[in-house]
Formats: structure tokens, C-alpha cells, sequence
């Protein structure tokens, strides 16, 4: 049995409003790639190695324009260990919208950004009718098998090998509508579901916390942590996640209460 | 299958556990495979039932796992007592520069979750330590040296609550530090801060497990009105220090807990404090329920030479002189062994277990006789500043009989004082000393007449006071002790020995080299009938069990 580990990759999410030139997602992901590869060495991954020139702060003391940095990247700064570098106009400019997208100002509310109902109509649909704390937890209510919802509203950096601003709430809530009706579209590493089978025939799922060539350790469905030596296993694999589509369950103004509700949950509910 | 069916038997009976009732806590030596508080039970006596590992086959002890700790700086110890709860252990490794508390599978030392806090700045006279963490229900709690009372879950490591404890003011909020591990009494989290050296004004105080909201405080340092405040010359209680940092102990049946109390402040000069200066260098039983002092014994009074009676008390139940008594043992940093009766507080025994220049006796009600005063020109004392133990958990045997202390022995101090007024942010020493040894193993012999000195780990009969036997180590020792039901004595010293000792005699039966001065108190657990001795040294914590 081999346990593969699946490396996230970096998913760049939605920035749409940038201040001097407009750049699709994909082309700040691309800058972010240029800048990782190229920059890093001198610069850090997040941009703060070098004294006095924080990258990704937006402020930058030798430029006012986006295109005075791009021409930096190109030229280089003279008497400085800043050298040139042989990008095009649009690489460079990719790089300082990656740069810009971690000061970005949040969008307007977007066309495609769900609408959100009730809060308190939605905290009514989640401990009664959604059934949601049968698996998850919010404050010191519900079960802990699956992920912790407490804090679920609150814009968290995506994780990942490259420095990436946080989402906005626009992308909060259509990461937690599609969370809501595709469960397995989009779970981060931490909270995927793994069965095991031991060799006597019973299984335990659960997430999978830590492992090594003997041992896996694992918080299984009935919140235990347990450690199984891999020769008691016949079998360990990742599995769906045992949360259901709420697609046909809750109705669209259900879904939109219930919404309404996890934004709100930022991590100090007691 | 064999092994199938025993990881089987574990999954069974693991289903309904992981709870931690306070009825657990009350009856822990019902369940010896696990490890629930500092001391093993409320009591503290660090004795196991665990009867796996004996005398005969200690010798074939091997290494089963290691967990380690991030490099820490000159005089940080990895001090931190585990607890262990049906295979899981839970430990908090020390500040550097972040607290991580860790749950572990206790069999392999595979981590399940890490939860991470990193402390502002903080002044700590000897160490960014902590002692580990407390459990009751489905949370640990833990104090850092940045006075945050943490809660966790401790099924998933998410932060519960974190309150920060206020302290009465010195000019430097960061001069109260805590480094205890919390005693949990029902409702209550129980602690107090460190920070003797910086004129704090100690406190034991009690928080709510479900909020962290403060529900009682004693100051060891009573305010003008309060009794005992007589005993402090001027405003001079203001300052007068009392810190906590090691852990309390519980009698639920009286419904007390019992702390020992640190030096008074200025440490080395008295004469600005003039009286007695309670309830510094005491033992103090207080009401579980209020805070409210039942009783008092200080045993250093008017302390110069830096005696905290930051000790474990350590109760037991047995025939004394005749009758069944409800005593308490207490080897202090000041030289001498204790006996009190823990209803009361009378008085019952005192006498050296190192040698002792200080004091001449004890008077009628069982107050020492002071032999000698600090002075402007230097004054020799035994034992020296860092006492004959210090905050090294002793173990007591209820079936040897004996109690085992880690000691200092023929180590002594130059104490010398001087005037001196409190400044915020200024050491309140008022004074010096010059030791053989001291904080941390980098030291060296400074003079020569001290070359005599030694560790040891010592049995005392309790009922007399006299040693049984003694097991001599070159060097002195930051270790607790540990027995088992077997008459083992596991310990270790500065050497980076961990050892056993038979119980009875003293006789070493097994040892192994860990490269780092062992300074915690070792325990010992059991996982699907597998017993297991868990030590830290240096950087690391160390677990051991048969080979099989």
C-alpha cells in the first residue's frame, strides 16, 4: 500500500479590479510563477528579504506608476545588486499585477456573486433542517469529523507554494456555494476523507492527519485519534466525502440564508 | 492477527474514551496505564501501579521513540511533565520563539495535531519554560510566559479560549510570567505567576474551564487590612514577590489545595522588609471553592538566601506515630524535609536531608531557628542559592515507604546584600551571591572549597527523617523522580544519565547516556498492555519500553 500525497496546486482566484492595467487571473498567475522562479533568490517568496523593499505592500521607492516597476524588473536599478532581466513589457507587467494583487481593493459585489439571505434564517437551517452538525462544528457545538466551520466566513490566504492574497468575500461565498452543492469539487488537503480497511474486514474513515512507512494517524468518524500500523491494513486509499449535495436538499433561498449565515462565522463564535 | 487483535482491543476501548470527567482526575490511580496530571494523581506522589517493567528486566529497556524539541536558548529547559489519555500523549514543548503543544500516538511518538502560539517578549529570570499542560473534560489547558491562559480541544488542537491574566502593576507588564502547569479543580483552572526576581506581587488565582473568566484570587502578598500584612515593614509588601511555578496539589476530601510560595523580594536583603514577609516561602492551603487561606506554614521566614518553596506538595495517608494521619511531605530548596499534618498545618517534622547552615532548630511550634544573616560583606551559606533540591519533583512509595528527592549536596552560596530601591525593570536581587553551581551545567567550580559537591537521588524515611540510602552522581541534577509498585526509581541528572534505582536500596540497574541534562520529572504509561517510561533530556523527549 503507498499512500500518495497530492501536492496542491495553486488555484489564483478572482482579482478582478487592478489599478492601472486590467490582468485576468490567469496572467497573475503567470506573474506570480516569473516572480517565484526568478526573483525569489534575492527577494523571498514574499517578497520582504530585501531591507526596505517590501514587494507585495504596494508601495514601492523608486516607482509611482505600475509601469516605472515594470521598467525596473526590465532595466534593473544602476549601483544596485538590482539587475535587468530579459522580460517582455507583458511579463514584467504581470509580475507588478501580482505584486498589486495583494493590495487590491476588494471588487464590487460581482454579477456572478451569489446572493445572500437571512443569517438568522440560515443558523436555523444549519442546526435544524441542514443537519450540519452532525459532521461539523461551530464554536464549541456539533462534531469535529468534519471541517470546522467556526472561523469558515474569515478570508484565509489559499494555501500553497506561492504567496497568494486572501479572497474576497465575493470568493468566499462562491467557494462556499460550491462547497454546498459539489462537496468534492474543491476540499483542501487537510480535510479529505480516507477509508481504510484492516485485514480483519472492518473500515474506518476519517481524515488523514499524519503518516510515516509504518504508521498512519488518523481523526477517524466517531472523533477518535487513532495511529494504525499499516501491517493491520489491507487497504488505504482516499474516498468521496461523506457530505451530500445540498443542491436538491435545501431549496435557492435556503441555500442564500444558509450562506448569509457562514460569512458571518469569522472565528469567534463561543 | 496477535497484534491485529490488540490494535483491536485498543479501538474498543478507545470508542466512548478521550473524555476526561473530573470523577477520572479524583480516581486516577484506578487507571495507572494512563498519566492525567503533573504528579500522576492530585496527590503528587509520582508513584505508578504499573507493573510490566520490575526490577528483574529493567536491564532490557530500549529506545522506542523520540520527540524533538527546536534548539532553546542558554537556560530554557524542556521541563514539561506529559499527560497521557488512552495512547494519546499531550505535551507542550517550550517557547522557541513559539509554545507548540503537541497530541502524540504514545506508542510510536507519531503526532496527530500540533497547535502553535508564539509569546510576546517576556523577562524570565531562568528560562522561557513551561511545565506542561493540564486536562479536564475535552480540553488542555496551558499558561505562557506572556500571561495567556490557553484552552484547546483536545481532540482537534483548535483554540478554545485565550484570555490574558492581568497582574498588579510593576511599570513592566511582562514582569509576571507563567511557566506552571495549571491544577484543575472541578470548574476551576488553579495557577500563578513566576517573576520573584522582578518585585511582582504573587498570586494564586482560579479561572473558569468553560471561559477562562477569573473567579477567585489569593495574593501571597496580603494588602494593608488583610492579615499578614503586619509581617511587611512599610510598603514593602508591594513588591514583595511570592511567585509561583510549580504546580499545587489536592485534598478533595478537605476540599483544599496546596501551593508553595516563592522568595520575598528584594531576594537577598531583608532589612527593607522587616517581620516575617508571609506568605512568601510558605505552603498555603486554600479553599478550593473561594481562594480563602485555611491554614499557613512558612518555612523560611524573613528569607535572604533565595529558599522559593516552590516545591511539589506531596500528600499521602499513612500511620503516623500510631494513628492514621492525613500528612504532607515537602523537601525544600532551604535544606530541610517536612513532615505536616495537611488538615491543619501543625507542624509534625523538620530536619536536613543536606547540609544546612541557615538554621539551628525549631523552635516549640515548629519555627526555625535562623543561624545567620545576609550581610554587606558576604556570609557562607548551606545550602547554597539553588538550594538542596528546587522545583525537581520528589516521588514518594507507599510501599517502600520512602520518599525520594533529587539534592544538591555540600553546595553553598556567598550571600551578599545591598541597599537597594525597586525600579521597574531592574532585577530586585538586592544583593548578590557567589555560587560552586549554579543555574545551568555551563558553570564551573568558582571556588575551590566547593570541589566536595555532588548530586544525588536520596531516600528519606518520612517517619524519622533519616536517609535510607543515597545513590551518589558526580554531578547535581535538574530530574524529578518516579516509582512504580515494582520498587523502581527512575531519574536522571546533568550528566545526561537517565537511570533505575531499586526502590529498596538504591542500587543502580540500568542507565542509558541521552547526551542532555535530563530536567523533567519522568512518567510512566501503558498502551495496549505495553508499558512505556517517557523522560526529556537536553533537547529531546525519550521513551522506553522492553524489548520484545
Amino acid at each position: 500500500m503507498r499512500l500518495v500525497v497530492l501536492v496542491s496546486l495553486l488555484t489564483f482566484v478572482a482579482a478582478p479590479v487592478f489599478a492601472q492595467h486590467a490582468f485576468t487571473p490567469d496572467e497573475i498567475a503567470e506573474g506570480a510563477r516569473l516572480f517565484q522562479t526568478n526573483c525569489t533568490g534575492c527577494h523571498g517568496s514574499s517578497g520582504d528579504l530585501v531591507q526596505g523593499v517590501a514587494l507585495m505592500s504596494g508601495k514601492f521607492r523608486r516607482a509611482s506608476s505600475d509601469d516605472d516597476v515594470a521598467t525596473i524588473i526590465r532595466k534593473g536599478v544602476p549601483g544596485t545588486a538590482m539587475q535587468g532581466f530579459s522580460f517582455t513589457e507583458q511579463q514584467a507587467g504581470m509580475i507588478v499585477a501580482y505584486f498589486r494583487s495583494f493590495t487590491a481593493a476588494p471588487a464590487a459585489t460581482p454579477a456572478d456573486m451569489p446572493a445572500l439571505g437571512d443569517p438568522a434564517r440560515g443558523k436555523a437551517i444549519l442546526e435544524g433542517k441542514g443537519n450540519c452538525l452532525s459532521c461539523h462544528r461551530v464554536g464549541e457545538n456539533g462534531s469535529r469529523v468534519g471541517p470546522d466551520l467556526t472561523g469558515i466566513g474569515a478570508p484565509r490566504p489559499p494555501v500553497g507554494r506561492v504567496p497568494a492574497p486572501p479572497p474576497t468575500p465575493a470568493v468566499i461565498v462562491q467557494q462556499l456555494q460550491r462547497s454546498l452543492v459539489d462537496p468534492d469539487a474543491d476540499i483542501s488537503p487537510a480535510n479529505r476523507t480516507f477509508k481504510a480497511v484492516l485485514k480483519d474486514g472492518s473500515t474506518v474513515t476519517g481524515r488523514l492527519l499524519n503518516f510515516d512507512s509504518f504508521n498512519v494517524q488518523v481523526f477517524d468518524s466517531k472523533e477518535r485519534l487513532l495511529s494504525i500500523p499499516r501491517s493491520d491494513l489491507r487497504e488505504f486509499s482516499l474516498t468521496k466525502s461523506p457530505m451530500p449535495s445540498y443542491r436538491d436538499k435545501l431549496n435557492s433561498q435556503e441555500l442564500s440564508d444558509l450562506l448569509a449565515y457562514l460569512v458571518t462565522l469569522k472565528g469567534q463564535v463561543k | 492477527m496477535k497484534r491485529l487483535a490488540v490494535f483491536l482491543l485498543f479501538v474498543a476501548t478507545t470508542i466512548t474514551a478521550q473524555q476526561v470527567p473530573f470523577e477520572r482526575i479524583l480516581n486516577a490511580t484506578k487507571e495507572p496505564q494512563n498519566w492525567l496530571t503533573y504528579g500522576g494523581t492530585l496527590l503528587n506522589q509520582r508513584y505508578s501501579l504499573l507493573n510490566q517493567i520490575t526490577t528483574e528486566n529493567v536491564k532490557n529497556l530500549e529506545l522506542q521513540w523520540v520527540l524533538q524539541v527546536r534548539a532553546m536558548d542558554g537556560t530554557t529547559k524542556f521541563e514539561a511533565t506529559p499527560l497521557v489519555v488512552d495512547g494519546i500523549m499531550y505535551t507542550v514543548k517550550p517557547p522557541t520563539p513559539s509554545y507548540e503543544v503537541v497530541a502524540l500516538d504514545a506508542a510510536t511518538g507519531r503526532i496527530f495535531w500540533t497547535y502553535s502560539y508564539t509569546p510576546a517578549e517576556a523577562r524570565v529570570c531562568c528560562g522561557r519554560n513551561n511545565k506542561g499542560v493540564a486536562i479536564q473534560g475535552d480540553r488542555l489547558y496551558f499558561a505562557t510566559i506572556d500571561s495567556h491562559l490557553i484552552s484547546l480541544d483536545a481532540k482537534t488542537g483548535r483554540e478554545v479560549f485565550n484570555v490574558k491574566i492581568e497582574s498588579p502593576a510593576t511599570g513592566l507588564p511582562s514582569d509576571y510570567s507563567f511557566t506552571v502547569t495549571p491544577l484543575i479543580v472541578r470548574d476551576k483552572i488553579i495557577l500563578g505567576p513566576a517573576g520573584g526576581e522582578y518585585g511582582i506581587r504573587g498570586y494564586v488565582a482560579a479561572f473558569d474551564t468553560k471561559t477562562g473568566n477569573e473567579k477567585w484570587r489569593f495574593h501571597v502578598i496580603p494588602e494593608p487590612g488583610e492579615p499578614g500584612n503586619e509581617t511587611w515593614g512599610g510598603k514593602s509588601w508591594e513588591h514583595g514577590g511570592g511567585s509561583i511555578w510549580t504546580p499545587g496539589s489536592y485534598d478533595p476530601e478537605l476540599n483544599l489545595v496546596y501551593w508553595g510560595t516563592g522568595n520575598a523580594g528584594p531576594d537577598w536583603n531583608g532589612d527593607p522588609r522587616p517581620g516575617d514577609n508571609l506568605y512568601t516561602c510558605s505552603v498555603v492551603a486554600l479553599d478550593a471553592d473561594t481562594g480563602k487561606v485555611k491554614w499557613h506554614y512558612q518555612f523560611s521566614p524573613h528569607d535572604e538566601f533565595d529558599f522559593d518553596s516552590t516545591q511539589i506538595p506531596v500528600l499521602a495517608d499513612i500511620e503516623w506515630q500510631g494513628k492514621p494521619r492525613k500528612v504532607m511531605f515537602w523537601a525544600n530548596r532551604n535544606g530541610v524535609f517536612y513532615v505536616l499534618d495537611r488538615a491543619t498545618g501543625e507542624f509534625l517534622l523538620g530536619k536536613p536531608f543536606v547540609k544546612v547552615t541557615w538554621m539551628s532548630g525549631f523552635d516549640a511550634k515548629g519555627k526555625p531557628i535562623r543561624a545567620v544573616q545576609s550581610s554587606t560583606s558576604g556570609v557562607l551559606v548551606y545550602p547554597g542559592n539553588q538550594g538542596g533540591t528546587n522545583w525537581y519533583n520528589p516521588a514518594f512509595n507507599p510501599r517502600t515507604g520512602l520518599f525520594y528527592i533529587p539534592t544538591w549536596e555540600e553546595t553553598s552560596s556567598v550571600f551578599t546584600k545591598r541597599e537597594q530601591e525597586f525600579k521597574p525593570g531592574v532585577n530586585f536581587g538586592g544583593g548578590g551571591m557567589t555560587s560552586a553551581v549554579g543555574l545551568t551545567p555551563q558553570n564551573t567550580y568558582t571556588r575551590t572549597e566547593d570541589e566536595g559537591y555532588f548530586g544525588s537521588i536520596k531516600a528519606i524515611d518520612p517517619k524519622t527523617g533519616d536517609a535510607k540510602w543515597v545513590y551518589k552522581m558526580a554531578q547535581v541534577t535538574d530530574s524529578g523522580v518516579l516509582t512504580t509498585a515494582t520498587n523502581l526509581v527512575f531519574a536522571g541528572g546533568r550528566e545526561g544519565y537517565f537511570f533505575a534505582l531499586d526502590a529498596r536500596d538504591g542500587k543502580l540497574l540500568w542507565k542509558s547516556m541521552l547526551g542532555g541534562q535530563v530536567a523533567n520529572g519522568p512518567i510512566t504509561y501503558s498502551v495496549s498492555g505495553k508499558q512505556y517510561v517517557s523522560v526529556a533530556a537536553g533537547n529531546g523527549l525519550f521513551t522506553f519500553a522492553l524489548r520484545q
